[in-house]
């Protein structure tokens, strides 16, 4: 079994994101079928049949904010890119499998697909550390992640992921 | 009177127990239809099971990442997959007992989340719409 904090979702306006999102605490990526009853007559018994009518899916998460030199950075450097993000911005997207430093050098590209930021809550209470949650909520096709290449779990040849963009 | 611990009784895909499994349900239903007419004496209701429905739902760890692929992929086909569910025992009660109570359908992978929490175990939630009868 496998920790969540070696899953990471790395985040840009571009193709094929580097920049994670860090300090990262929660993510949860949700698909969601439409599925709309299909039995007709000509259906024999009483059992219902059904097929997928529609697709959708989101990805959810939260992190901490922290700060450097009085400056917000990640969470917060990609919390300010987030902020700029709430509008009709179609971003990339990618979850993978990561180790390393930081747990953020790529071992494997679990999905990618595109969406949009549809939401963005930062949340500062007296006596616990400021935290963000946001959900991007996806445009487009769920895709599967790349396969497994020259890079390998334990040796891995790959550059870190910058923080933020 | 013998029981059955929730750990030997699990949700199979293609006849193989999902891997890493804590827990999992299944839910028939009834769809029943009001049928009392102004002949029906009383206030009563009379219900008609008109059709029948089912579903399941199985949470699992991750061990991995081609789990995660596969789910994927199997959302991504939007196509019915087989679902079953049996006693089991053996090899990390993943064995199928073919218990008298044993039944398997065809069904839908219409809601998948995996989580990926910090200091937490992956974990995976998948729920089958099911189409078709059970047999």
């Amino acid at each position: 079994m496998q920790k969540g904090q070696y899953y990471r979702l790395f985040l840009a306006t571009t193709a094929n994101p580097t920049a994670v999102i860090a300090a990262a605490k929660q993510m949860a990526l949700h698909g969601s079928a439409q599925t709309e009853e299909s039995s007709t007559k000509d259906t024999t018994g009483d059992a219902q049949e059904y097929e997928v009518t529609g697709q959708s899916y989101d990805i959810s998460g939260s992190g901490l904010v922290i700060t450097d030199n009085d400056t917000l950075l990640t969470g917060a450097k990609s919390l300010n890119d987030l902020e700029g993000w709430i509008k009709d911005q179609l971003l990339y997207w990618k979850i993978c499998l990561c180790e390393g430093t930081n747990n953020r050098t790529v071992v494997e590209e679990i999905a990618k697909g595109t969406g949009k930021l549809t939401s963005l809550q930062i949340q500062a209470q007296n006596g616990s550390n400021t935290s963000y949650n946001y959900t991007l909520t996806g445009y487009g096709a769920l895709q599967l992640g790349a396969n497994r290449s020259v890079q390998t779990r334990g040796r891995s040849a790959a550059a870190e992921a910058p923080e933020g963009e | 009177m013998s029981k059955i611990k929730g750990k030997n009784f699990r949700l199979l895909q293609a006849g193989a127990a999902f891997p890493e499994a804590t827990n999992c349900s299944i839910s028939l239903t009834g769809n029943a239809e009001d049928t009392s007419t102004k002949d029906t004496e009383g206030l009563y209701s009379q219900q008609t099971i008109t059709s029948t429905s089912w579903s399941a739902q199985v949470d699992t760890y991750q061990s991995e990442p081609s789990q995660l692929k596969a789910i994927i992929t199997t959302f991504n086909a939007a196509a019915a997959v087989g679902i079953g569910w049996d006693q089991t025992g053996g090899a990390q009660n993943r064995v199928a007992q073919n218990a008298s109570f044993k039944r398997s359908g065809n069904a839908l992978l219409n809601d998948f989340t995996m989580t990926f929490n910090d200091r937490e175990t992956v974990q995976l939630s998948l729920q089958f719409q099911g189409t078709g009868a059970l047999s």
